[in-house]
């Protein structure tokens, strides 16, 4: 399965005066649970431990996100975020995948290693601005 | 495809966009709510997509 990047602009600043015009591995999926569905894009982030959405996405798939089982995560500043987890599925391409997902605040929906990684062999080509996704076998 | 020009004018926001990604049918700075507006306009399967700050850079 191939995926193109998203573009992106980031304005001017000092380190960048002139900006920037860049791409991120952003790929359309669908969560699932029970009988509710939710298309959304989210990022493909070789960085994130777990596959990470918004409170709202839980609760467009039924959930109260809270009362999931309670976990922390750490961004970039180390500081700590209560993450609630969920068992969902996850569609992409044709492949639907289960995922014990996390769920936090308005965070952007990220795919991480537990729950995508382990299921693919993950190409991230920047130059074709293309994702590739080939499905592990022993998954 | 909506072009990213027209997303970025909703910046910080979820856009709804309709099924097959060629319009934008909502948007608002709370999924739930761009949610409920694009069903509302009977778009029953929108494509939610978080348009983030072009104001810096990102590490997720």
């Amino acid at each position: 399965m191939k995926f193109p990047y998203r573009p992106a602009a980031i304005g001017k600043s000092e380190a960048f005066p002139q900006g920037l015009k860049l791409h991120r591995p952003i790929i359309r999926v669908t969560l699932m649970h029970g009988d509710q569905s939710l298309d959304l894009y989210a990022v493909v982030d070789s960085g994130a431990d777990h596959c990470i959405f918004p409170f709202d996405a839980a609760k467009a798939l039924g959930l109260d996100p809270r009362t999931g089982k309670k976990g922390v995560m750490y961004g970039i500043n180390r500081q700590p975020t209560d993450v609630f987890f969920h068992p969902i599925e996850i569609l992409i391409g044709e492949m639907a995948i289960k995922v014990y997902a996390g769920f936090s605040g308005n965070c952007p929906p990220l795919l991480g290693q537990l729950g995508f990684f382990e299921y693919f062999e993950v190409r991230l080509n920047l130059q074709k601005q293309e994702l590739e996704l080939k499905p592990c076998p022993s998954k | 495809m909506v072009s990213e020009k027209e997303l970025a004018k909703h910046e910080n926001q979820w856009v709804a966009l309709s099924h097959d990604e060629k319009r934008i049918v909502a948007a608002d700075k709370s999924m739930s709510k761009a949610l409920a507006k694009a069903r509302k306009k009977g778009e029953k399967h929108p494509v939610m997509h978080m348009v983030l700050s072009g104001a810096g850079s990102y590490i997720f």
